[in-house]
């Protein structure tokens, strides 16, 4: 089983679930941690149960998991008062963190503090960490100031590529592909989409994201080689031919 | 240059304040009150600059060499929770902290503590899996939304507690028998249960190298709040193993904590349980009963970052304060 972790609108994992679906994905969204059945034993994670569709199910039938969601917010959870959404919202991502944290299997990416996605950055932080291993960067301008709305310099991204594992997709030529695969290595995340300008001169980092909005097909089958293994989608996708 | 951001009229910040003075510390303040009177700017690549301006002063973020930072939520600000949502005012506001948050975690100062490094908290078991693996007990735990798994657990332990998982601070309460009865309402949320463990509690502080033990005697379920329980609190100095110093040391480092308040329970069969590491421990509750210190260890660390950071190429010597208007209420004070 492959779980896809993302709020109840997200139309990429919606498709990932329906791409994967010999691989018996499912969708795990907020509302779900609203089911009777889980249970969770830190330290003694193989004991967990997680309600799936909702089935209740051993946590060691989950074979890998895709994480595209950074936190629970209120506007996930409708079917709370509202009075206690904030509150709901802020355990059900603290559970979140933890449980996704237990997991044996390969996790995509594994959650961090900051993000149950990978490190929820901002961009500054990606535009530090990239200039800091030698990637080229605009300087990030950042202000809070009275009557002025909130001001970031932004350019026009002309490229993304995205890192999965190993893989690289969208890079032009090697060397953006390894600035890619070397922010995601210093990040330890192993799926981001890499944002880069284009246009005249030299291509110039812009910042990262571990959720990518659009997901393509290569890129979805590389997220599944990564979590399942190349041998084994193939052999499934050949059994579900 | 020592900056302190948060609201100047909390213990621990006025605390850390005074003994900065009483050292002579160079220091500058943004009191959080003012965030609505306080811009910031920010500049990003391999390093980060940058300037904070309050109270009619500009405090220069490059000439920041150590940074005690207690910062709210700012739409908890009185000035900010009058303002309508989506306003003009709430939106700088939280735009202020986010700025703040960012040079803190991306700056080159000494950073008690760093946004990222106190994230950890925000999830009592994560956080208790990094515990666990530092030597430290942790009580048997449940998260369940499964009434069934929840009267099993209370079965096999007869003692539970019951706390909330994230960083939200709540009441650690007893299980008791009207719990029993409402646990159907678990379904909505994933719940945390823990065996009671009895025992005796210590608030550890580890200043940097420096730690502070206390043991505390209360009645109450969660002596924090003992007075809701009509309990007394009582707290006595005392000297932990040198081997447990050691290990409350090294777990905060391992957390790239610099500051952090431990707490512990010993067992009546001589087993050290570790419940959680506070990133931001309101200190003072504890030192105002204990008589500890603990307000000079955090100014010394500071000041003995800001003098090693000042050697340190890339940092300014300049004092960074520069008056832009006239203020008679100081929001920096050099001290030689």
């Amino acid at each position: 089983m492959i779980v896809v972790v993302a709020r109840n609108g997200d139309v990429a994992a919606r498709e990932l679930v329906a791409r994967w679906e010999a691989h018996d994905a499912c969708l795990l969204t907020p509302a779900a941690l609203s089911t009777a059945g889980w249970r969770f034993r830190p330290g003694e994670p193989h004991g967990s149960v997680a309600v799936l569709n909702g089935r209740r199910t051993s946590v060691r039938e989950i074979r890998g998991v895709v994480t595209r969601l950074v936190c629970v917010t209120e506007a996930d959870l409708p079917h709370i008062e509202q009075a206690d959404r904030a509150y709901v919202a802020a355990e059900m991502t603290a559970f979140l963190l933890s449980w996704l944290s237990s997991l044996n299997c390969r996790v995509i990416n594994r959650a961090t503090p900051s993000g149950l996605a990978g490190p929820n950055w901002r961009t500054e932080q990606w535009t530090h960490l990239a200039a800091r291993i030698g990637v080229p960067v605009d300087r990030v301008s950042r202000s809070a100031i009275r009557g002025s709305a909130p001001a970031f310099q932004s350019s026009p991204i002309k490229l993304s590529v995205t890192v999965v594992g190993d893989a690289c997709f969208g890079a032009p030529d090697a060397i953006r592909a390894s600035w890619a695969r070397r922010v995601a290595k210093v990040a330890r995340v192993d799926l981001l989409e890499v944002e880069l300008s284009g246009g005249e001169g030299e291509p110039i980092f812009l910042g990262a994201r571990v959720c990518p909005d659009e997901i393509t097909s290569e890129v979805a089958d590389a997220i599944l080689d990564f979590l399942v293994g190349s041998s084994s989608r193939s052999v499934s996708l050949g059994a579900s031919a | 240059m020592i900056l302190l951001c948060g609201v100047m009229t909390e213990g621990p910040m006025s605390a850390v304040y005074e003994a900065l003075v009483r050292i002579g510390g160079c220091v500058a303040v943004y009191d959080q009150r003012d965030v609505l009177e306080t811009e910031v700017a920010l500049a990003v690549d391999s390093e980060v600059t940058g300037e904070l301006r309050t109270r009619g002063e500009r405090i220069d973020l490059n000439a920041v060499s150590a940074a005690y930072m207690r910062l709210y939520d700012s739409r908890q600000i009185p000035a900010v929770a009058r303002t309508p949502e989506e306003s003009a005012e709430r939106n700088h506001a939280v735009n202020v902290d986010d700025c703040l948050l960012s040079w803190a975690d991306l700056t080159a100062a000494t950073v008690v503590n760093r946004p990222s490094a106190m994230a950890s908290n925000n999830s009592k078991p994560f956080q208790a899996e990094l515990i666990r693996a530092f030597g430290f007990d942790v009580p048997e735990t449940l998260i369940t939304t499964d009434p069934e798994a929840a009267r099993e657990f209370h079965t096999n332990h007869r003692d539970l507690i019951y706390k909330s998982i994230s960083g939200v601070r709540s009441v650690v309460s007893r299980l008791g028998r009207e719990d029993l009865d409402r646990l159907d309402d678990l379904v909505w949320c994933p719940t945390q249960f823990q065996q009671y463990v009895c025992g005796a509690d210590y608030r550890v502080h580890v200043v940097g190298d420096e730690v502070f033990a206390c043991q505390i005697t209360s009645d109450a379920d969660d002596y924090r709040y003992a007075s809701r329980q009509g309990a007394d609190v009582d707290m006595e100095t005392c000297n932990l193993p040198p081997e447990l110093a050691d290990r409350c040391r090294a777990l905060v480092a391992a957390m790239d904590l610099s500051f952090g308040g431990v707490d512990l329970r010993e067992s009546p069969d001589g087993r050290w349980y570790c419940f959680e590491v506070n990133p931001s421990p309101a200190f003072t509750y504890y030192q105002s009963r204990s008589g500890q210190p603990i307000d000079e260890a955090v100014a010394r660390l500071l000041s003995s970052a800001h003098n090693t950071n000042l050697k340190t190429p890339g940092h300014s010597h300049a004092e960074g304060v520069v008056k832009t208007s006239q203020s008679d209420s100081a929001a920096s004070l050099c001290h030689p």
